[in-house]
């Protein structure tokens, strides 16, 4: 069973905190435990290596190892359950579509809440399959809002009631044409939460309507598409290379000669500064209502990515905060931890101005401790124009 | 003193470079390169990324040499008719300036700002080099100048106004007789914080070359652009970047003609402006191929479009490019990034000609500069 097969088994109960569920679906297999065997010597050629009159020599070497630890026990992780999140809202809508009734559809409601979260947990890596296309991001036919921060659910409304009302073949075909805003995670939150007429969605309607039916079913299959894309770039074939992106990644061979580390600090870095400067907390979901639950396990998927899912992988394994304490930069990783901290006492407050505050925090522990402390290199005309 | 200073500049270098020519002391470069030299290039840039290793380096036949600065520079100016002479402009708001000699790798001279000034990075020589205009701003205010110094004795002859707020890059018309002024409009707190987003008046300017007045003044249609780099076409037409002070959407690159009443966006994908980070670091216009480039090193990208129809053209993936600039023979761009890389591609059709790409042992910071070797 790979990854993503592991992560498609249903929790038992979709009521469980969403970060747990994740907790339990990222335990080490041994795929993992094999991937992790292939390590090169050395990956990242310009991260610093040794340096002097540190207490504890950080190597290139034990930098490797944490990237490949973040990136086979976080980042394929996520991805993974992305993909298997999103098959699921596909089964889930086609046994809607079969049965329409009440329960059918709170099902897959939920499914699509479980879906938007485990994208949260896979926007902070957003690089690699996901803008493998920079004019035509897939990432950007997941999550419109993502983009420039436009909430489109207005013209989404309209254009799937005229989706319904039309003639128009909805096969994948018609739906592999359509522009970002009106497919991915928004479109599908609009057409499984509300009826056409923009009220509280009933079961009633798919009886009436079968095209509302096909509308949801050809959504819900495009964003599988996009969510598969993802998860095979990953392992599999990156943008027709014939090679995962997972191996170019890890050796160093980005198209925009872009050192690793630095893509993955500087790829979270800008996603905490979206959901401030996007204010996404008040403006993505408009309909279902599910930010903060997603927010938290974002901020979850950062602290994991920095910590190291130590109850996960095997000992003697390094995580990036572990590394910066060894080169004497422990202040810096408690500041960062506070960070945080702060930023789950506002998830549990559902404060916006303490969540933006925290995450602007922790978007500054991004360019500036965490790349310090694991002596990465963002360049100084990134970091410092003028 | 103004323009009678500003003559007498001019009379007193013209009768000096006579009286070194007739003594077989001009530098050879100006009247003895042959050919093959002028195929040469050479591309510099203010390098380092720290006081031991701020500097002026300088690229030219396979290799890199460099002249210690011990201050952050940003843009360089060469001189048009000491052809081996670079100015390095300290960065904002430094106050220090350096002449070098790209031919022995010395420091010619160094001066500071009058006090009260700072520089904003960018200096540019008259058409005869007779005179070296510096973009510099009040300390405060942030009230634009054009502090313009004799080229030869390096002192100050007379400060215009620029008409604007902190001029950045400043260029000059293709027949040497206006200076082009990018003013971005920022005025910052000691902390280097923005103080006037709300009331910024960023815009384009053009100075009579010879006296100073301002002759025409084009303000940008997004409130919260800040212009800061520009290049000059063969034609006039003047390509700006530009560098937004909040998170809305909008373009980053601007084009402006002679005769236009106002500045044109460039337009491309939404998607790749957003991936700039709204952020333009530096533009370039190639004559040959009638394109002109920017880079975003917030955005690891170059874009280019059509001088002509400013239709776009395409991108270039490069972590951290910033310096940018044209080959001798107009055949490509060259780009650079802080990891000392120079990359080239081709102008016409923004293919990678990567047997010419070297990396070198430099941080190659903000800006590139291409001049004839």
């Amino acid at each position: 069973m790979n990854q993503k097969e592991q992560a498609r088994e249903r929790p038992e109960s979709k009521a469980d905190n969403p970060a747990t569920t994740l907790r339990e679906m990222m335990k080490p297999t041994t795929l993992h435990t094999g991937l992790l065997c292939l390590l090169s010597a050395s990956l990242i050629s310009g991260c610093g290596g040794t340096r002097e009159n540190d207490p504890i020599a950080v190597t290139e070497e034990s930098l490797d190892t944490a990237l490949t630890n973040a990136v086979d026990e976080r980042i394929i992780v996520a991805a993974g359950n992305f993909a298997s999140a999103a098959d699921l809202l596909s089964d889930d809508i086609d046994t809607l579509c079969s049965n329409p009734d009440a329960r059918a559809l709170r099902n897959a409601q939920d499914q699509w809440r479980d879906t938007y979260d485990s994208w949260y947990s896979l926007l902070p890596y957003n690089f690699g399959p996901l803008t493998d296309d920079l004019v035509f991001p897939p990432y950007t036919f997941i999550d419109s809002l993502r983009l420039r921060g436009t909430e489109y659910s207005a013209t989404v409304r309209s254009t799937i009631a005229d989706w319904v009302a039309g003639e128009q073949t909805l096969n994948d075909d018609f739906f592999e044409r359509q522009s970002f805003q009106f497919v991915g995670l928004l479109a599908l939150e609009v057409a499984l939460f509300e009826d056409t007429d923009g009220t509280s969605a009933t079961s009633a309607e798919l009886d009436d309507e079968p095209r509302k039916c096909q509308v949801l079913q050809g959504l819900a299959s495009r964003l599988q598409d996009s969510a598969d894309h993802v998860y095979d770039g990953w392992t599999d074939d990156y943008a027709g290379t014939g090679t995962p992106f997972r191996t170019l990644f890890l050796n160093a061979e980005l198209d925009d000669g872009t050192e690793p580390l630095s893509k993955l600090l500087t790829t979270v870095q800008e996603n905490l500064d979206y959901l401030t400067n996007r204010n996404v907390i008040t403006t993505a979901t408009p309909v279902a209502d599910q930010t903060w639950e997603a927010a938290l396990v974002l901020v979850q998927e950062v602290e994991a990515l920095l910590e190291g899912t130590t109850d996960a992988i095997p000992s003697g394994m390094v995580s990036f905060f572990s590394l910066m304490a060894e080169a004497g930069y422990e202040s810096d990783v408690e500041a960062v931890r506070s960070n945080i901290a702060m930023a789950y006492d506002a998830i549990d407050d559902q404060d916006v101005s303490a969540f933006n505050a925290a995450i602007a925090a922790l978007d500054g522990n991004f360019k500036r401790e965490i790349p310090d402390g694991l002596a990465v290199d963002l360049g100084i005309n990134f970091t410092d124009g003028d | 003193m103004t323009q009678d200073s500003v003559n007498t500049a001019r009379r007193r270098f013209l009768a000096q470079a006579s009286a070194l020519s007739a003594l077989g002391l001009m530098p050879s470069a100006i009247f003895a390169a042959t050919a093959d030299q002028q195929k040469q290039d050479i591309w510099l840039s203010a390098t380092g990324d720290s006081a031991e290793s701020y500097g002026l380096s300088w690229y030219r036949d396979g290799k890199v040499q460099s002249l210690a600065s011990g201050f952050r520079g940003h843009g360089c100016a060469w001189h048009p008719a000491h052809a081996e002479q670079a100015v390095l402009v300290g960065r904002r708001p430094g106050r220090e300036c350096l002449l070098a000699d790209l031919n022995t790798g010395a420091e010619l001279r160094r001066w500071q700002t009058e006090p009260g000034y700072h520089l904003n990075g960018h200096a540019l020589y008259s058409a005869d080099g007779l005179l070296l205009f510096v973009a510099e701003s009040a300390d405060g205010t942030e009230a634009g100048s054009i502090a313009v110094y004799d080229a030869v004795l390096g002192h100050l002859l007379t400060r215009w106004s620029s008409h604007g707020t902190e001029p950045h890059e400043i260029r000059l018309s293709p027949d040497g007789s206006q200076l082009i002024i990018a003013h971005g409009g920022l005025q910052k707190d000691s902390k280097g914080q923005l103080t006037n987003r709300a009331q910024m008046q960023s815009d384009l300017t053009l100075l009579d070359a010879r006296t100073g007045d301002l002759v025409a003044r084009f303000s940008c249609p997004v409130a919260t652009a800040s212009l800061r780099h520009i290049d000059v076409a063969a034609d006039g037409s003047v390509a700006i970047a530009a560098q937004i002070q909040d998170e809305r959407f909008t373009p980053l690159a601007y084009l402006w003609r002679p005769g236009m009443e106002s500045l044109t966006a460039l337009e491309a994908p939404a998607a790749l402006i957003t991936h700039c980070h709204n952020y333009m670091g530096s533009v370039a216009i190639c004559n040959a191929s009638r394109s002109v480039g920017f880079t975003s090193p917030k955005g690891d990208l170059a874009l280019f479009w059509n001088l002509d129809d400013g239709s776009f053209k395409g991108y270039h993936r490069f972590h951290d490019v910033c310096g940018l600039t044209v080959d001798q023979q107009q055949q490509t761009f060259v780009l650079s990034n802080s990891s000392g890389w120079l990359r080239q591609i081709r102008s016409s059709d923004l293919s990678p000609l990567e047997e010419r790409w070297q990396q070198f042992d430099r941080r190659w910071d903000n800006h590139l500069l291409g001049i004839p070797g």
